[in-house]
C-alpha cells in the first residue's frame, strides 16, 4: 500500500509531439482515482510511464515516497489490466495467474496456494487449467485482474479494461470492480474513455486534454463545478449547451433578447460563454424563444433539443409526461443557480457562475 | 525432326520469296542464337561454348563474328542456330550426351577433348573423313590423332586446340628451369626462404588438381587404365608409380617447399593471383595463363617470368597434361555435317587458335600463322611432344574424382598415401562395376 | 476485435461433410494433373531408377535390389553421412540462432526508431539472393589462405596467425557452414520477424510488469509464442540445407579429401562424375526419407501443442 506522486511529468516523441505536458498528480493511499479524456488525450501513456513501460522525458514518479523513475517495470510494484488482457496464449489461468510470483522467485507451493485464493474471490477457480483461447471476454477480463490482483502490488493500473466487453457485461464488470475495490482497496489508477465509468467508480476524477490535466476532483465536483470549457462540455450527457452571451448589471444576456439573471460581481458588457446543463432549462411561458428539433424519450426522461432564433442548439432533460411537438415554438427559461460563465477566449470557468 | 520440317518450311518460304531482291549486308547476321538471315531454307544446330563468337570479350567477338559472317555470306541458303552451353562443363557435357543418345542432340557441337571419348563409346558422334585429307590428320600430335579417330580409322571429331600445364617461375628467384624433382623443390625452399610461399599447384577438390598431378604420374610411364579401360592405376607397377608421385607432392608440403593451402586451390586465377602479389616464385599452370600475366603483371615484372617444362623424377623423364577442345558432328543430315566440318575448317582450325592464341593440334599450323611466333610457342610446342590426354574412357571423371579426394587427404595428413590409394582403388573399381 | 462471452470451446465446430462432394473434381483436376506432371512423375521416375542400373550412359536394362545395396555398401557413404549430419546440425543451429537475433535486433532497433534497421534488413537479405555458386565463391576469396586473403589479412592486421580455414579438413567444415549461415540467415530472418511483428506488444509490456527480465520474456515470450514459426523455419531450413551443395562445390569442392562432401554432393558426384544415375537416385531417395523423417521428429518436438492462440 503506497501513495503515488507524478511531479511535472513530460513525454515527448521524436518529432517534438508532446505526450504529456508537465502533469502532476497526487494520489493518496488506497485512493481510487480515474482518468478519463478523448482518445489521444495522454491518458493511456500517463499510465504506461507509471508502470514503466514507457519512459518519461522529464519529472519524477514516486510510489511511496521513492522516485521509480529508474527502476524497470518489475521493480516497480505495480499490476496492470490491459485492454485487451494480454494474457500469455501458452499459458494457462493458473500459470497466468502465477507467472509474476513465479517471476519474484516464490515458491511453486506458495504460489499455487495463492493463485487458488485469487480465483475463489473471482471465482474463476474451475478455468484455471485452461487456456486463454478457451475463455469468454468475461472470463479473460477476470483471470486478466486476477494476474493484477494476486501479486497485492503497491499500484493497481487498469488500461481501459471494461471497452472490450459487450454493454450488458460492461455494466455488471463495473459492479464487480466497485466489490473488488471494497475488498481490496488498493492505490489505484484507472483510465478510461467513459465517463460513466469515471463517476460511477472514482473517488476521484483526473479529466485530461492535448496531454495535459484539466481538472482534478471527486466525481460530482467535476459534475458540478468544471474548472472550463473542455470539462464542461466533456462530462455530462447530453453535454452542456453553451452560448454566447453579455454580462449585464444583473446576469448576462443571449443574443441581446434573452436576459438570465445571475448573481455575484461582474464586469459589464464583457463577453462571456454561458453554459448550462440540460436539466437546468425547461420551456415556460416567457423567455428564450425556441422551437423544438427532437424529441427522444428514454423511459424515465425526455431528451428535447430545441434550436434558439439565433440558431444554436440546446439540450433539455423533461419529465416523461412533458406535451411537446417536433416543430413546437416555445420560450426557454434557465436555473439561473445552475449557471456556469466561462472565459470564451481562455476557456476558464469566471467565479461568477457560482 | 524439328529442323527438317522446318527446312521444308524454309523451303516453300524461300519458293515464295523468289523475285525479291534482298541484302545480306542489310540485315542483322549474327544474333544471340543464330547465324545467317532467318529465313534461310537450310539449318545447322551448333553447340558451342561461350568463349569465342559470344565471348566478353569485344575484341574477340569482333573478330569471330566477321569470321561467321563471311562463312555464312558463302552460304546464302544456310542459316546456323547457335545454343550457347553454360561454364558448368561436367554437368553440360553429360547433358549433351543425353541429348546426343536421344536423338535430341544439335547437329554440330562443342566436346571437351577429356569428354570425347564418352561419346565415341556412346556412338553419337558422326564420321567426317570425306572432309579432311590423310595427311592432314597424320599430321595432328599423336594424342590428339589417337583421339579423334576410332579402329576403322573414322574421323569422329576435330581437336581444334589443345593446352598443357608447364612450370612458371619468377627467374629473379630462380634463374635456372628446375628440371627434375629434387630441383624443383630446392629452388621452391629457396623462395620460401625469400619469404614466398613456396611452389603453388592445384590440390583442391576439382578435375584442375589431378590433371595437373597426372604430369608426375604419366612422367614416370604410369598408366590409370588398361587397353580395355579397366583402371590399373592401383595395381602392380602403376602402384609403385602412383605412390612416388603422390609422396613426391606430401614432401613437398611437409618440406614447406609448398603452402599447405594447396588443398584448397580449386582455380588457376589463384596463381595469377599470388604472381600479381608478389606472393610466389614458382608455381604449376596452363599455358593459356601466358598471356594473362602479360595482362596482368607490369612489364618489367612480366619480363622475369618464364615456363618451363614440368620437372620429372629425372631429366629425361618428363610429362604433361593436355586439354583442349574438340567439334564433331552429330547429324544423320550428310549436309548438315558438311556445313560443320567447313565452319571447322574456316572458322576454328587455325584461324581460331591464331585469334585467341590457342594452341593448334598440328605441328604444321604453329608455322601457318604469325600469332606463335613468340618464345614460350616453342617451349610449348617442345612440351607437347610429352603432351599426353587423358584417358578417353568413361571411368575417367570418377578415377579423377578420387585422385582429387586422395590428394586432399594425403597433403592434409588425414591418410597415409597407401591408405588412401586404396580407398580410391575400392571406389573406382566398384564404380567401374556399375558402369 | 470483439468477443462473445459465450466460451470458444463450448461452440461447436461447423461440421464438415465426411466425403468431397463429386462436384469437386473438375475444379481439383488442374491442380492435380499438374502436382502429378511436375512433381509425381520425376518422383517416380527417381525411384524406378533407384531400383535399376541405368547410367548417364545407357538406359535401364534390369531392375533388382543390387544397386541400392551396392550404394549403401559404399566406404565412402559413413564419412558423408557423419559429414552431412555435421554440416547440416552446425547450418540449422547457426542459421536460426543467427536468424532470431537479427530478426530480434530489428524489431527491437525499429521500436527504439534506430536508424539503419531497413539498412541492416536489406543487407541480410541480399545474402539471400546472392546465387549459391556466387556464395561459395564469395566465401572462397574471404577464406583465401594466400598472404592476401582478405580474412587471414585482416587477422594478421590484429597480430593473429593465419588460420587455416579450407585447407584443413575441420576447419573446412566450418568455413562451409558459416558460408551457408551467412546466406541462409536471411529466409530464418524473414520468418522470425514476420512472426514476431505479429507479436502483441502488450504481452511484453504484461511480462515486464510481471518482473520478467530481457531473458526471461525472451524464454517465457518470444519462444513459445514464435514456436509455431521456429518449427517451420526448422524443417524448411534442414531440407534446404540437406539439398545445398552449390555452395560447397564452389567453396571447397567437397574437399579437402571428403572433408565436406555433404550427401547431396556425394549424390551430384555419383551421377555426374561416375554416371551412376541408379545410384546416384537410391542417394536421393535416402536424402528423401532423412528429410521426412527430421519432419517428423521436428513436428513432434516443437508442433505437440494443440491449442495455439493464433
Amino acid at each position: 500500500m503506497a501513495d503515488l506522486a507524478l511531479t511535472d511529468v513530460m513525454k515527448t516523441y521524436g518529432r517534438g509531439q508532446v505526450a504529456l505536458d508537465r502533469v502532476s498528480l497526487d494520489v493518496q493511499d488506497r485512493e481510487f482515482v480515474v482518468i478519463v479524456g478523448p482518445s489521444g488525450c495522454g491518458k493511456s501513456t500517463t499510465l504506461r510511464v507509471i508502470a514503466g513501460i514507457e519512459e518519461e522525458t522529464s519529472g519524477d514518479i514516486r510510489i511511496g515516497g521513492a522516485v521509480v523513475n529508474d527502476l524497470c517495470p518489475g521493480a516497480r510494484d505495480v499490476a496492470m489490466v490491459f485492454q485487451d488482457y494480454a494474457l500469455y496464449p501458452h499459458m494457462t489461468v493458473a500459470g497466468n495467474i502465477g507467472f509474476g510470483l513465479r517471476r519474484r522467485g516464490m515458491a511453486r507451493a506458495k504460489v499455487h496456494e495463492r493463485v487458488k485464493r485469487v480465483a475463489e474471490v473471482l471465482e474463476i477457480t474451475d478455468l484455471l487449467d485452461r487456456r486463454p483461447a478457451m475463455l469468454s471476454g468475461g472470463q479473460r477480463q477476470r483471470v486478466a485482474m486476477g494476474r493484477a490482483m494476486v501479486r497485492r502490488p503497491k499500484v493497481f493500473l487498469f488500461d481501459e479494461p471494461l471497452s472490450n466487453l459487450d454493454a450488458r457485461l460492461r455494466v455488471s464488470m463495473r459492479s464487480e470492480m466497485r466489490r473488488l475495490k471494497e475488498h481490496m482497496p488498493t492505490t489505484t489508477v484507472y483510465v478510461t474513455h467513459d465517463q460513466t465509468e469515471a463517476m460511477t467508480m472514482a473517488d476521484r476524477v483526473v479529466v485530461m486534454n492535448s496531454g495535459r490535466i484539466e481538472q482534478v476532483g471527486p466525481p460530482m465536483e467535476i459534475y458540478r463545478h468544471p474548472a472550463n470549457l473542455f470539462v464542461a462540455q466533456f462530462i455530462g450527457s447530453p453535454a452542456m449547451n453553451l452560448l454566447d452571451a453579455t454580462l449585464t448589471e444583473t446576469g448576462a444576456e443571449i443574443a441581446g433578447k434573452t436576459h438570465i439573471a445571475l448573481s455575484g460581481a461582474r464586469d459589464v458588457g464583457r463577453q462571456i460563454v454561458l453554459g448550462f446543463r440540460p436539466e437546468a432549462v425547461r420551456p415556460a411561458d416567457s423567455g428564450m424563444p425556441a422551437r423544438v428539433r427532437t424529441l427522444e424519450p428514454i423511459g424515465q426522461e425526455i431528451i428535447v433539443e430545441f434550436e434558439s432564433a439565433a440558431g444554436t442548439r440546446i439540450s433539455s432533460r423533461l419529465p416523461p409526461d412533458t406535451q411537446l411537438k417536433a416543430g413546437e415554438n416555445v420560450h426557454l427559461t434557465v436555473d439561473s443557480a445552475c449557471a456556469h460563465v466561462f472565459d470564451p477566449r481562455t476557456g476558464a470557468a469566471l467565479d461568477s457562475s457560482a | 525432326m524439328t529442323h527438317r520440317f522446318l527446312r521444308i518450311l524454309g523451303a516453300v518460304g524461300a519458293a515464295c520469296a523468289v523475285g525479291i531482291p534482298s541484302s545480306l549486308a542489310a540485315q542483322d547476321l549474327i544474333t544471340r542464337d543464330r547465324v545467317g538471315l532467318p529465313d534461310a531454307p537450310n539449318t545447322m544446330t551448333f553447340r558451342l561454348t561461350a568463349y569465342d563468337l559470344y565471348s566478353s570479350d569485344d575484341a574477340t567477338r569482333t573478330a569471330f563474328e566477321e569470321l561467321f559472317a563471311e562463312f555464312i555470306e558463302a552460304r546464302p541458303d544456310w542459316k546456323i542456330e547457335t545454343q550457347i552451353a553454360t561454364d558448368n562443363i561436367g554437368q553440360e557435357q553429360a547433358r549433351l550426351l543425353e541429348q546426343a543418345r536421344a536423338g535430341r542432340g544439335p547437329d554440330c557441337a562443342m566436346i571437351d577433348s577429356s569428354q570425347l571419348a564418352l561419346f565415341k563409346s556412346a556412338d553419337v558422334l558422326t564420321p567426317m573423313n570425306a572432309h579432311w585429307s590423310e595427311a592432314e590428320i597424320d599430321d595432328l600430335f599423336p594424342f590428339v590423332r589417337e583421339a579423334v579417330t576410332n579402329e576403322d580409322g573414322d574421323l569422329l571429331a576435330w581437336w581444334w586446340f589443345t593446352d598443357l600445364r608447364v612450370l612458371y617461375r619468377d627467374t629473379r628467384l630462380v634463374p635456372d628451369a628446375p628440371q627434375t624433382w629434387e630441383e624443383l623443390q630446392a629452388a621452391s625452399l629457396a623462395t620460401v626462404d625469400a619469404g614466398k610461399e613456396g611452389v603453388l599447384f592445384n590440390g583442391g577438390r576439382w578435375e584442375g588438381t589431378t590433371f595437373d598431378w597426372l604430369a608426375h604420374f604419366w612422367a614416370q610411364g604410369g598408366q590409370l587404365v588398361d587397353d580395355e579401360g579397366r583402371p590399373v592405376f592401383a595395381e602392380g607397377e602403376n602402384r609403385e608409380k602412383f605412390l612416388t608421385a603422390i609422396n613426391f607432392y606430401k614432401d613437398l608440403v611437409d618440406s614447406g617447399a609448398a603452402p599447405p593451402r594447396v588443398t584448397s586451390i580449386v582455380n588457376y586465377d589463384d596463381f595469377n593471383a599470388a604472381a600479381a602479389a608478389g606472393t610466389t616464385g614458382l608455381f604449376i599452370g596452363g599455358n593459356w595463363q601466358y598471356g594473362q600475366l602479360r595482362g596482368t603483371l607490369p612489364v618489367e615484372d612480366f619480363a622475369a617470368w618464364e615456363v618451363s617444362a614440368i620437372p620429372g623424377p629425372s631429366v629425361d623423364a618428363r610429362a604433361t597434361g593436355t586439354g583442349g577442345w574438340t567439334i564433331a558432328a552429330m547429324s544423320d543430315d550428310e549436309d548438315a555435317v558438311r556445313i560443320c566440318a567447313e565452319m571447322i575448317r574456316e572458322i576454328y582450325s587455325g584461324q581460331s587458335n591464331a585469334i585467341q592464341g590457342l594452341l593448334p593440334t598440328s605441328a604444321a599450323q604453329y608455322e601457318r600463322f604469325d600469332a606463335f611466333d613468340g618464345p614460350e610457342y616453342d617451349v610449348f610446342a617442345q612440351a607437347l611432344v610429352d603432351g599426353q590426354a587423358r584417358p578417353g574412357v568413361p571411368i575417367y571423371p570418377e578415377i579423377s574424382n578420387n585422385i582429387q579426394i586422395l590428394i586432399g587427404d594425403v597433403l592434409s595428413g588425414a591418410a597415409t598415401p597407401e591408405e588412401a590409394l586404396d580407398a580410391a582403388n575400392a571406389a573406382v573399381q566398384a564404380a567401374y562395376e556399375r558402369l | 476485435m470483439t468477443m462473445s462471452d459465450t466460451p470458444v470451446a463450448a461452440q461447436k465446430a461447423p461440421r464438415r461433410p465426411k466425403r468431397a462432394r463429386p462436384a469437386a473434381w473438375p475444379w481439383l483436376a488442374p491442380a492435380l494433373l499438374m502436382l502429378g506432371a511436375f512433381y509425381l512423375v520425376p518422383i517416380l521416375d527417381v525411384l524406378r531408377l533407384a531400383f535399376g542400373d541405368a547410367t548417364l550412359l545407357r538406359s535401364v536394362e534390369s531392375y533388382g535390389l543390387e544397386g541400392i545395396q551396392q550404394t549403401l555398401s559404399s566406404p565412402a557413404l559413413p564419412g558423408v553421412l557423419w559429414v552431412t549430419v555435421v554440416f547440416t546440425a552446425a547450418s540449422v543451429i547457426g542459421i536460426l540462432a543467427t536468424g532470431m537475433l537479427v530478426a530480434l535486433t530489428v524489431v527491437r532497433g525499429e521500436m527504439r526508431g534506430l536508424w539503419g534497421m531497413s539498412a541492416l534488413r536489406t543487407v541480410v537479405l541480399t545474402a539471400w539472393v546472392v546465387p549459391g555458386i556466387a556464395n561459395g565463391l564469395i566465401w572462397q576469396m574471404l577464406f583465401s589462405e594466400a598472404p592476401f586473403g582478405a580474412l587471414n589479412s585482416t587477422l594478421a592486421v590484429f597480430g593473429i596467425a593465419p588460420v587455416r580455414w579450407l585447407s584443413d579438413p575441420s576447419n573446412a567444415m566450418v568455413s562451409a557452414a558459416i558460408a551457408n549461415v551467412w546466406q541462409g540467415t536471411a529466409f530464418a530472418m524473414i520468418v522470425f520477424y514476420a512472426a514476431r511483428k505479429g507479436l502483441s506488444q502488450d504481452l511484453y509490456a504484461a511480462a515486464a510488469i510481471d518482473g520478467a527480465g530481457p531473458f526471461a520474456r525472451f524464454l517465457f515470450i518470444t519462444l513459445p509464442q514464435m514456436r509455431a514459426a521456429i518449427l517451420v523455419a526448422t524443417v524448411l531450413v534442414t531440407i534446404q540445407t540437406l539439398n545445398t551443395f552449390d555452395v560447397i562445390l564452389a567453396l571447397t569442392g567437397g574437399g579437402p579429401g571428403r572433408a565436406t562432401e555433404v550427401l547431396s554432393l556425394f549424390t551430384f558426384n555419383t551421377v555426374f562424375y561416375n554416371f551412376d544415375l541408379s545410384g546416384g537416385s537410391a542417394l536421393a531417395l535416402i536424402l528423401v526419407l532423412i528429410a521426412l523423417l527430421l519432419t517428423v521428429v521436428y513436428i513432434r518436438l516443437l508442433g505437440d501443442r494443440p491449442d495455439q492462440d493464433k
